[in-house]
C-alpha cells in the first residue's frame, strides 16, 4: 500500500495550506505615457496638394486650444516641420514598441507632411499655415538645410527603420525625399560643417542616418556617419575640472544650451551601430563631466556662458528631454547602471523634481507644462505647446523603457539646489517615495552611486534559477554582481531542487508557503495555475519590469503571454526555438536537402532509412520520433511540426480548443506514413543514448541548448547544421512558426519586496545580462531584434548556429497558458499514439475525438 | 492495576496518535477529497459526487483497471510459481546456499526506480542485453515496450523477478514447517518426487501460497514505478495503471478531489478482490 498511503498522506499533508498572502510592501507603478494632448494638437492638412498631419504649435491655458504662432514670432505659421518630425519618430518608436496602429497611422501622416516639404533638393521647408501653404519667407522657415531638415532625416530614417518590415507600404513617398536629403547633408558634412552651424542639428540628423543604417546598412552611409559623428566629437570644450566641463557648442565661443543636446545620444548610438568605442567615449566625456554636475547641482540650467556661467531659467522640456534621452542612450550602451539612475533622477523633473516642486508632465492629460520660465521658481507657465509636450513624451519614452532608469523618475532633490555650476557639492542626496534613497558622490575623479533602503535597512531576496550547471553559473555570477553593486538589496542564489520537475517543486513550496522570491524556471504549463492560486505578481503594472517588457518585447511577442486578464504575470526570459538540427554529412551523402515541407521530410524518410550491416533491417533513419505518450514528448516531433504550418495557432486560444484543425492533422499524418511505411524506428533506444550523436538518425527536432551537449559530446568530424522545421505542402512563410519552450521569471505574492523583486527581475533580463545567457548558457534571451542587434552579435556567432535560432525568437509559440494544458496536452499525445505512431485510428478522428474530450475538460472548470 | 492500565495507556500514546497523523487522517482527508475539487494551490471547492459520476463513465479509468487486471493476470500465477519453484530448489542443500538466498533476495530492496531503468536497458529494442542475447539465435529484435501487446508482459516479468525474492523467504519459512515425519512416511511409501510435490508440499504450503497470493494481489493493483519509469503507460496506454493515473490526475493535473477518488475506488477494488480470493482459496483450503 505504499504508493497509495504516499498519495493520500500527501494530500493530507497539504490540506490544510491556502493560497498565499498578498504581498506586504507595493512597488512604484509605471509611468504612463499618454498621448492625449498631443492628438489634441494634431490636426488634418493639405500641402502640395496631398492629406497630411501636422501639429499646432501652441496650446494656451486655461482652454488649451491648438494655436499657432503669435504675432512676436512674426506669424510663422500653424505648424512646423521641426515638431511633426520628432512626433513622427515619438509615434513610430511607439508604433515599433506596441504594435499598435494607431499610433502607425500617426506616424503616417505625419511623415506625409515632413516629406511634402522637401523641396527637390534635399533642403526642407518649417511652417505652414492653416491652409497648409508653406511659409517660405520668415527665417526659422526658409528652405535649408538646417534643423529642420535635420529632423526631417531623422525621422524619415527611423521610418525605414521601423517600418522597414513591419510595415513597407507605409514607406511609399519617403524614401525619395529621404535620400536627397542625406545626399544634401553629406555635402555639408565632407565640407566639415555642422547641419545649420548647430551641434544639435547634426546631431539629430546623425541620429536619422543611424536609423536608416540600421535598416539597411551600407559602407557609404557608414562613412557619412562616421564623418558626421567626427563632426561632434571635438566640440567638447573644457575638461572636468575646468568651465565649460565638457559641454559640446557651435564654437569654442558659443553659449552651451541645454535645449536639443542630443549630441551625447547621436555619439553613444553612433558607437553601437557603426562598432566605434571613440564615439561612447566622446558621449560619456560630457555626461561625466557636466552633466552629472547637474545631478550633483540639483538642477539642470538653461545655458552656461563658455566662462562657466550658468543661467538656470528658463527650463523647459526641450532642455531637460535631451539629457535623460543622453544618459539612456549612454547607459544602453555601456550597461553602466549609473547612467541609467541619472536619466531617471534628470526625468524626475517632468514629475515634479523641479525648483517649482511642479509636476510638468501630467499622466492623466498627456499635456507638459512649457516650463519654468523664471527668474522666480515659482513662474511657472502652464500653457502646454507642441514642442514640450513632444520633447516630455520623448524622454520619457526612453526612461520608461530602461528599468534601471524608470525607477528613479519620482525621486526628488534632498536639500537645496546648488545656484553655481563652478561650485557643486561632491555629494548629492536624491529620495524615493518610499522612503529609498539614492546617493551621488564624486570621489577620485569618478561618480558613485550608492543606494539605501528608507527605513527597513538591507533586504535578502531568495532567487531560484533552475538547478542546470550552465544556469546555476549564470545565477552566481549575475547576482554577485548585483549583490556588490546593491548592499542594499542582497540576493541569495538556491537552485532548484534536482531531480525533481519545477513544477513539483514550485507546487509544493506554494502550498508550504516556502516560495523564493524571484525564480527563473517557470514554464507556461505552471503559470495560469500560478495566477489562479494569487501566487504571483503581475509584472507590467510595476515600473521596473515594465520597463524591461518594453524595452525587450514588441507587442506580438507578448500577446499570447497575457492572462485573460491582460496582465503579465511571468517575465519572458529566456526562450528556445525548436529547428531540425541535421547531420551535413549523411545527408549529403544520401543525396538530400534539408527538407522544406512534408513531401520532401517524407522522401527524406525514404532516402535515409537503410540497412548498413546486411542483416535485412533498417538500422539507421532519418530522425527519431519519441514513443511515449508522456505530454512533453511531443515537444520533438508532432507540436512543432503542427506549429510550422499552424499560422500561430496552438492548441487552446481562450479558452477555446483549436487544434482540430489541417495543420495538425498534417503533422501527424506525415509521421504516421513515415512510421507505417518502417521508415521511421518504432523502438526505444537505450536511456542515455543519443542516436543523432551516433549517427543512427540524420535528424532531429531540438532546441539551441542541445548544441553545448553536442559539441562536447560528438565524435570528430561530424558537421552539423539547422533547418527551420517542415511545413504541410503549400504553407505560407507567414504562417510557418517554431515551437520554443519558453522559461520565464516569476516574482512570487509571498515575497515582502516588491519592489526590489522587480528590479531585481529586470536586472537579470538586462542586455547585459543577456549577453551572459548567451555566451555561459548558450541560451536565447526572449528579445527583440536578438539576431540583428549589434551587443548580441558576437556572442551569438560563437556558435555557428545559434545565429539561426536567434532569428526565430520573434517567430515562436510556447504551450498555451491554459490550467489545464497539460492534460489536453496528454489528450492530443495519445491521439498522435494512436493516429500517427500505431495508425490503429484515423488521423481526422484521433483529432476529433482528442479536442471534444479537451471541451469537456475546458467547460468543466 | 489502574496504574498499569494508566501506563499501557500512556505507552499507546505515541503510537496512537502516529497513526492518527498518517493514517486515519490521510484516510479520512482523502474520503472527504472525493467530495471536493481542489488543484492544490487554490482553496478547496465543494463537488458533490461530481467525482464519483465522472469515474463511473471514464473510460480511461476502466481501462486502467483491466489493465491492472491483465497485469496480475500475467503477474500472479508467475510470481506464485517462480517463488514455489526457486524456495524447493533453495531448500536443499547446495553450496553457497546463503548466498543464492541473498542474491535472489536483493532485487526486493533496490529501489523500484533503479530496477525500472536496469530492465529498460535490458529491453531496449537497439542495444538491450536480452535482444542482443536472441540475435545469437537468429531472433529478430523484439520492441519488448513498444509493442501494445508486449508491453504489460514484459512489466509482468520485470516486476516478478523484482519481487520474488521476498515471497521464496516466505515459501522457504513454509517448508521448514513440513513436518520431516510426513516427508518420510511419503518417500516410504514410494511417492515420486512430483507426487510428493502434488500431495505433500503443495497442500501443506497453502497458507503461504493464500499470503502470497494476498500480498501480490495488493502490491500488483498498486503497480506505478515500472510503467511510470518505463514506458510512461503506453503504448496505447496498455500499460497505464490505476495507481498511474490516479499519481497522473493529482501531480500533473493537480486534480486532486479526482485522484482522491480513483484512491478510495482503488482501495474498494483491492478489498473486495482480496475478500474474494481468501473465500475462493479459504473455501479449497477447507476442502
Amino acid at each position: 500500500m505504499n504508493t497509495l498511503c504516499y498519495c493520500l498522506a500527501t494530500l493530507a499533508l497539504v490540506a490544510c495550506h491556502s493560497a498565499a498572502p498578498p504581498p506586504t510592501s507595493a512597488a512604484p507603478p509605471p509611468v504612463i505615457l499618454n498621448f492625449d494632448h498631443l492628438e489634441h494638437l494634431t490636426l488634418d492638412a493639405t500641402v502640395s496638394s496631398q492629406p497630411v498631419r501636422v501639429i499646432a504649435l501652441y496650446a494656451n491655458a486655461p482652454d488649451y486650444r491648438p494655436s499657432g504662432s503669435p504675432q512676436r514670432d512674426g506669424l510663422e505659421g500653424i505648424a512646423s516641420v521641426d515638431d511633426a518630425a520628432r512626433a513622427a519618430v515619438l509615434y513610430l518608436r511607439d508604433f515599433d514598441q506596441t504594435g499598435d496602429v494607431h499610433a502607425r497611422d500617426a506616424a503616417r501622416g505625419l511623415l506625409r507632411f515632413v516629406a511634402s516639404m522637401e523641396q527637390g533638393d534635399g533642403e526642407f521647408l518649417n511652417f505652414v499655415d492653416t491652409t497648409g501653404l508653406p511659409n517660405r519667407n520668415a527665417p526659422s522657415s526658409r528652405k535649408s538645410m538646417s534643423y529642420w531638415a535635420a529632423r526631417s532625416i531623422w525621422a524619415l530614417g527611423e521610418a525605414h527603420h521601423v517600418f522597414g518590415s513591419a510595415y513597407p507600404e507605409g514607406l511609399e513617398g519617403l524614401r525619395a525625399p529621404l535620400d536627397r536629403a542625406v545626399a544634401r547633408l553629406a555635402r555639408d558634412v565632407n565640407a566639415g560643417r555642422l547641419i545649420g552651424g548647430s551641434a544639435t542639428a547634426t546631431s539629430e540628423a546623425l541620429l536619422g542616418v543611424l536609423a536608416l543604417q540600421r535598416s539597411a546598412p551600407t559602407p557609404a552611409r557608414a562613412e557619412l556617419a562616421v564623418r558626421t559623428a567626427r563632426l561632434l566629437v571635438p566640440l567638447a570644450e573644457g575638461t572636468a575640472s575646468k568651465a565649460p566641463w565638457g559641454a559640446r557648442v557651435d564654437s569654442p565661443t558659443s553659449t552651451w544650451h541645454a535645449w536639443g543636446t542630443r549630441s551625447a545620444s547621436a555619439l553613444a548610438t553612433a558607437s553601437v551601430v557603426l562598432g566605434r568605442p571613440e564615439f561612447l567615449m566622446a558621449a560619456q566625456q560630457e555626461a561625466d563631466a557636466l552633466w552629472s554636475r547637474f545631478l550633483l547641482a540639483g538642477q539642470v540650467p538653461s545655458d552656461i556662458a563658455p566662462d562657466g556661467l550658468a543661467r538656470w531659467f528658463p527650463q523647459i522640456a526641450y532642455g531637460i528631454g535631451p539629457i535623460a534621452e543622453g544618459f539612456v542612450a549612454i547607459a544602453d550602451a555601456t550597461n553602466d547602471r549609473r547612467y541609467a539612475v541619472m536619466a531617471g533622477l534628470t526625468a524626475a523633473w517632468l514629475r515634479g523634481a523641479n525648483p517649482a516642486g511642479v509636476v510638468m508632465y501630467d499622466e492623466k492629460t498627456g499635456r507638459t507644462f512649457d516650463g519654468i520660465d523664471g527668474p522666480s521658481a515659482t513662474k511657472v507657465n502652464r500653457n502646454s505647446g507642441a514642442e514640450s509636450t513632444i520633447e516630455a513624451l520623448l524622454a520619457l519614452q526612453s526612461v520608461t523603457r530602461n528599468a534601471d532608469a524608470v525607477a528613479y523618475v519620482q525621486y526628488k532633490l534632498v536639500g537645496t539646489a546648488s545656484s553655481s555650476l563652478a561650485d557643486v557639492p561632491t555629494r548629492r542626496e536624491y529620495v524615493g517615495l518610499n522612503g529609498d534613497r539614492v546617493v551621488l558622490e564624486r570621489k577620485d575623479g569618478r561618480l558613485r552611486v550608492t543606494e539605501s533602503r528608507g527605513t527597513t535597512g538591507p533586504i535578502t531576496l531568495t532567487y531560484w534559477p533552475a538547478a542546470n550547471p550552465p544556469e546555476v553559473k549564470l545565477a552566481t555570477l549575475l547576482t554577485d554582481r548585483w549583490n556588490r553593486e546593491h548592499p542594499d538589496v542582497q540576493v541569495r542564489v538556491q537552485p532548484l531542487p534536482a531531480g525533481r520537475s519545477t513544477e513539483e517543486v514550485l507546487l509544493a513550496a506554494i502550498v508550504a508557503r516556502a516560495t523564493p522570491d524571484i525564480c527563473s524556471n517557470v514554464s507556461s504549463a505552471l503559470l495560469s495555475r500560478l495566477v489562479r492560486a494569487n501566487g504571483v505578481v503581475q509584472l507590467d503594472n510595476l515600473a521596473p519590469t515594465a520597463a524591461r517588457l518594453s524595452e525587450r518585447t514588441t507587442k506580438a511577442m507578448l500577446a499570447p503571454l497575457r492572462l485573460p486578464d491582460g496582465g503579465i504575470y511571468s517575465f519572458p526570459w529566456k526562450t528556445n526555438p525548436e529547428m531540425l538540427l541535421y547531420n551535413v554529412d549523411l545527408l549529403a551523402a544520401a543525396g538530400v536537402s534539408p527538407p522544406r515541407n512534408h513531401t520532401e521530410l517524407l522522401a527524406a524518410f525514404r532516402k535515409l532509412a537503410r540497412d548498413t550491416d546486411g542483416d535485412g533491417r533498417l538500422d539507421k533513419w532519418a530522425m527519431w520520433a519519441p514513443l511515449k505518450t508522456t505530454w512533453h514528448e511531443r515537444f520533438y516531433d508532432f507540436y512543432p511540426l503542427y506549429l510550422a504550418s499552424s499560422g500561430g495557432r496552438t492548441l487552446v486560444s481562450n479558452g477555446k480548443v483549436q487544434f482540430d484543425n489541417a495543420a495538425a492533422a498534417a503533422a501527424v499524418n506525415v509521421l504516421r506514413q513515415g512510421f507505417a511505411q518502417g521508415l521511421l524506428p518504432k523502438a526505444n533506444f537505450a536511456l542515455g543514448r543519443d542516436p543523432f550523436i551516433d549517427g543512427t538518425v540524420a535528424m532531429k527536432i531540438i532546441g539551441p541548448w542541445f548544441l553545448r551537449e553536442l559539441d562536447v559530446l560528438k565524435p570528430a568530424g561530424l558537421r552539423y547544421a539547422v533547418a527551420p522545421i517542415p511545413s504541410a505542402d503549400g504553407t505560407l512563410p507567414s504562417d510557418a512558426y517554431a515551437f520554443a519552450d519558453l522559461r520565464s521569471i516569476a516574482i512570487f505574492s509571498t515575497t515582502k519586496h516588491v519592489d526590489a523583486a522587480a528590479r531585481f527581475v529586470a536586472y537579470l533580463t538586462s542586455p547585459e545580462a543577456d549577453r551572459l545567457l548567451i555566451e555561459e548558457a548558450s541560451q536565447l534571451p526572449y528579445r527583440r531584434g536578438l539576431a540583428s542587434d549589434p551587443r548580441f552579435v558576437a556572442s551569438l556567432a560563437r556558435s555557428p548556429t545559434l545565429p539561426i535560432y536567434a532569428g526565430l525568437v520573434e517567430r515562436t509559440r510556447d504551450i498555451d497558458l491554459d490550467p489545464d494544458i497539460v492534460e489536453i496536452f496528454d489528450l492530443l499525445s495519445e491521439a498522435y499514439e494512436a493516429a500517427g505512431i500505431y495508425g490503429v485510428t484515423p488521423v481526422k478522428q484521433a483529432l476529433t475525438k482528442a479536442a471534444t474530450e479537451a471541451r469537456k475538460i475546458i467547460d468543466a472548470r | 492495576m489502574r496504574a498499569e492500565a494508566r501506563a499501557g495507556a500512556l505507552l499507546s500514546v505515541p503510537y496512537a496518535l502516529f497513526l492518527l497523523a498518517f493514517a486515519a487522517y490521510p484516510v479520512a482527508f482523502a474520503l472527504a477529497l472525493v467530495l471536493m475539487r481542489w488543484d492544490l494551490v487554490t482553496t478547496p471547492a465543494f463537488a458533490g459526487l461530481d467525482n464519483v459520476q465522472l469515474l463511473a463513465s471514464d473510460a480511461r479509468f476502466w481501462q486502467a483497471v483491466g489493465n491492472t487486471f491483465v497485469f496480475l493476470g500475467i503477474h500472479l500465477p508467475l510470481q506464485i510459481v517462480t517463488a514455489l519453484a526457486l524456495a524447493i530448489a533453495l531448500n536443499r542443500p547446495m553450496m553457497f546456499r546463503a548466498f543464492w538466498r541473498a542474491a535472489f533476495f536483493l532485487p526486493v530492496v533496490i529501489s523500484g526506480a533503479v530496477v525500472a531503468i536496469l530492465w529498460n536497458a535490458l529491453y531496449a529494442t537497439d542495444v538491450g542485453l536480452i535482444n542482443a542475447l536472441l540475435a545469437r539465435v537468429g531472433i529478430a529484435p523484439i520492441p519488448w515496450l513498444t509493442d501494445p501487446s508486449l508491453a504489460m508482459p514484459a512489466i509482468a516479468v520485470m516486476v516478478t523477478w523484482k519481487n520474488v525474492g521476498f515471497y521464496v523467504i516466505i515459501y522457504l519459512a513454509g517448508l521448514q514447517y513440513i513436518p520431516r515425519s510426513c516427508q518420510e512416511a511419503i518417500e516410504l511409501d514410494g511417492a515420486t518426487a512430483w507426487q510428493r510435490f502434488r500431495h505433500l508440499t503443495l497442500p501443506m504450503l497453502l497458507p503461504q501460497t493464500i499470503l502470497v497470493l494476498t500480498l501480490s494481489t495488493i502490491n500488483g493493483f498498486q503497480l506505478f514505478i515500472e510503467p511510470y519509469v518505463m514506458t510512461g503507460g503506453g503504448p496505447l496506454r496498455r500499460t497505464f495503471s490505476v495507481v498511474l493515473y490516479m499519481y497522473t490526475n493529482a501531480f500533473s493535473y493537480q486534480k486532486m478531489g479526482y485522484a482522491a477518488t480513483i484512491g478510495v475506488a482503488l482501495a474498494v477494488i483491492i478489498g473486495t478482490v482480496v475478500a474474494i480470493q481468501r473465500r475462493v482459496v479459504g473455501n479449497a483450503e477447507a476442502l
